[in-house]
């Protein structure tokens, strides 16, 4: 799946707010890749990690690293963990886009994103080969899609769907404590496969609240051989 | 014949792909669960499989027992789709993705994805077993009395229900509008007949919704507005917005469609596709409007469009005149913080007992004004369209907590507040047109206790519009000083 063909039918209007596109046109927007997905209003308001943030998670407002990474650090889970990227903090409009996009399944909105995380891709983790943290299998067929799939599809590499998820687990994490999450066991499996053993192994998902799906989802890579692990996500909440 | 085809213009409606009613009669002889419920909670609907409280084994029943029919939600045609609930044609608006269901990709409508998302591979569920028509003999509890013009406008509006006829109805602002439909929709709900009530503005469905429900106390009805608390949806009388309106599909037999002329009915087709999908095929429609557009008036004109004309309102007073006052530069004054000096002085010199709506032409100007005249020591709030607060400050105000309201035009039309005064802000701003502004002036002087009130405009320059504003009013005035156009 690529997000060209994703995007073979919303043009002409703000994937994010559904406007007619109006963007201005200056020499600036007309070399970006922003023109013709978001309307400038939109744009504006992107709540983007800029200035600093933690270096292995990208939690925004920490010049060194995190206390929250200190303490996964401690737990000495990490093993070959080398680090999340972020592209966006969680605030009221993000909150707002994620609703729509992953609630209401309006699944190309993400194609507004896909020059940046391509970007963060070469910058950060060239090489590396894609895996999207799956749904299990009854939120799949009530949400008909993973996002995270879509995340990964739009970094035009090829990627694996390597990792497994069983059901029965308790409901969505949106919707639990930190301490809930922390200790929920989401019992992913990674069946060995060549895409896997002895790669760098990138997962992908939309949402960094606590890091503990990314890192469980880390051991059971590495468990299948991964050479090392490291995660992109595209919000950090 | 189709009632409603002359009014869209170039746009003729293509053959229902919904199922039509059968008359089937009784339902035969499989046992059928929740036979009322299901028959109440899907007639007139096209319904997700989501949206049915009952599990997919049922609902299969009912498919088999010929009783609801699935409808493929979009269909296809080469690289065109079209949304069968909204309509929705424009390419820009669908989307798609890799889908669970197993056939690839699926196409899904954007347009209409906060009622639940259609997609390619969902069916849409159509009802079309035998109808309820519950009939309400003499519904309506009213002791409210008509004028002699407001009895006139009635009493065609229940001819046109009877006749399934179109028909517009041209009344000033206060002319008492919603009270002369009373009697049209008693008769149709008497009949057994579905009503629809549609509006463009939320805020008119909010204030609408107690008025009918207490008029009609018997008859079920439900209001339906964009974050509208689950309504019922057996309900015989509906309130909806425009957009609300593609829940329904050929479930109306009578449709009053409130302030027709307004933004954004007018200029999107695909919302007045949404109410003619709504209807039946024959169904009465009758438009309400005080500034019916210059293609409504010349197909009045030319007898193409029956209508009526209530020149006076219902107290029988003339519209207050609107003023035109300079405010100079009001946009630099706003982006300095302060007021136009002729706009705090009248403020200040006004009788703060009644209650004041302030216009302003955007949103950005709302915050500004606001501040400046609690500076000044004025109970004062603002709203515009995405203000999440709106409601309680519209009942604060109607309260009598609040003596100045700032508001953008979502206000313009459809509320009343009882004596209230009017003023403009930049009255000379494009999104001023006449009908905004003319709705607008007749935001005062509704009541009969205070029939007068002021009407300023506070300009930097005269434009057309406010001039035809007061020429608009003027003829109203005198064509009600002489009755018997």
């Amino acid at each position: 799946m690529n997000n060209d063909s994703l995007l073979s039918f919303a043009r002409g209007y703000c994937l994010s707010c559904q406007e007619r596109l109006q963007t201005s046109w200056t020499y600036n927007n007309l070399f970006t890749w922003r023109a013709g997905r978001l309307c400038d209003t939109c744009t504006v308001q992107l709540p983007v990690i800029s200035g600093p943030a933690c270096p292995e998670c990208s939690a925004p407002g920490h010049v060194d690293v995190c206390s929250d990474c200190l303490s996964w650090r401690q737990r000495a889970e990490t093993g070959r963990w080398m680090k999340n990227v972020s592209l966006f903090r969680y605030d009221d409009w993000m909150q707002a886009w994620t609703t729509r996009w992953k609630f209401r399944g309006d699944a190309v909105m993400a194609a507004a994103f896909d020059h940046d995380l391509r970007r963060a891709y070469r910058k950060h983790f060239p090489g590396f080969v894609p895996v999207p943290v799956p749904l299990t299998p009854a939120r799949m067929k009530e949400r008909r899609f993973n996002q995270a799939e879509v995340l990964a599809a739009s970094l035009k590499v090829p990627y694996a769907l390597a990792l497994e998820r069983p059901d029965g687990e308790s409901g969505k994490q949106s919707k639990q404590t930190k301490r809930e999450r922390l200790q929920t066991v989401r019992g992913f499996t990674a069946p060995a496969s060549d895409m896997i053993f002895g790669r760098n192994i990138l997962i992908i998902d939309d949402i960094y609240t606590t890091g503990a799906t990314v890192r469980e989802a880390a051991q059971v890579l590495e468990a299948a051989g991964a050479a090392s692990t490291a995660s992109l996500t595209l919000i950090r909440a | 014949m189709n009632m409603l085809s002359t009014w869209f213009t170039g746009c003729r409606r293509p053959a229902s792909p919904f199922p039509s009613f059968s008359s089937v009669s009784n339902p035969s002889t499989t046992i059928l669960p929740d036979y009322e419920q299901m028959q109440a909670h899907c007639s007139g609907r096209a319904l997700l499989a989501q949206e049915l409280p009952y599990a997919q084994k049922i609902i299969d029943t009912y498919v088999q027992a010929e009783m609801l029919q699935a409808v493929p939600a979009i269909t296809q045609q080469g690289s065109f789709s079209q949304c069968l609930r909204c309509s929705n044609k424009n390419p820009g608006l669908f989307g798609s993705h890799t889908c669970a269901c197993g056939s690839g990709r699926c196409v899904y409508c954007r347009e209409c994805l906060e009622m639940g998302r259609v997609s390619a591979c969902t069916p849409l569920y159509c009802w079309t077993g035998p109808e309820a028509a519950p009939v309400y003999s003499d519904p309506l509890v009213w002791s409210g009395r008509l004028s002699s013009e407001q009895e006139q406008a009635s009493r065609a509006a229940a001819n046109a229900g009877l006749l399934k006829q179109e028909l517009y109805i041209w009344a000033v602002c206060g002319a008492g509008k919603t009270e002369m439909m009373f009697q049209a929709v008693a008769e149709a709900l008497a009949r057994g007949e579905r009503v629809l009530w549609a509006t463009p503005r939320t805020d008119v469905v909010r204030e609408l919704y107690p008025r009918l429900a207490g008029v009609f106390p018997e008859v079920p009805a439900a209001s339906w507005y964009a974050g509208s608390p689950d309504a019922r949806p057996e309900a015989r009388l509906v309130l909806a917005t425009a957009h609300q309106a593609r829940r329904f599909k050929g479930a109306f037999d009578m449709a009053v469609i409130d302030e027709v002329d307004a933004f954004p009915y007018v200029f999107d087709p695909g919302l007045q596709q949404a109410v003619q999908e709504a209807c039946r095929p024959q169904a009465a429609v009758i438009y309400l409007s005080a500034t019916p557009g210059k293609h409504e008036q010349r197909r009045m004109k030319s007898g193409a469009l029956a209508y009526v004309r209530v020149p006076r309102r219902f107290h029988g007073q003339p519209l207050p005149m609107p003023a035109c006052r300079w405010a100079g530069n009001w946009r630099l004054q706003l982006t300095r913080g302060g007021l136009p000096h002729a706009l705090m002085q009248w403020c200040r010199s006004r009788d703060t007992a009644y209650p004041l709506f302030v216009f302003v032409p955007s949103v950005a100007a709302v915050r500004p004004v606001v501040e400046a005249l609690r500076a000044e020591g004025f109970r004062c709030d603002g709203v515009h369209a995405d203000d999440e607060k709106r409601e309680e400050k519209i009942t604060a105000f109607r309260k009598g907590d609040i003596d100045i309201l700032v508001t953008t035009t979502i206000l313009e039309r459809g509320v009343t507040i009882p004596k209230a005064d009017v003023a403009v802000l930049g009255a000379d701003d494009d999104i001023f047109t006449e009908s905004a502004l003319v709705q607008i002036a007749g935001r005062a002087g509704r009541n009969p206790e205070r029939p007068e009130g002021d009407v300023v405009f506070f300009h930097y320059g005269r434009t057309r519009a406010m001039q035809q504003t007061i020429r608009h009013i003027q003829t109203m005035n005198r064509e009600e000083a002489e009755p018997g156009e």
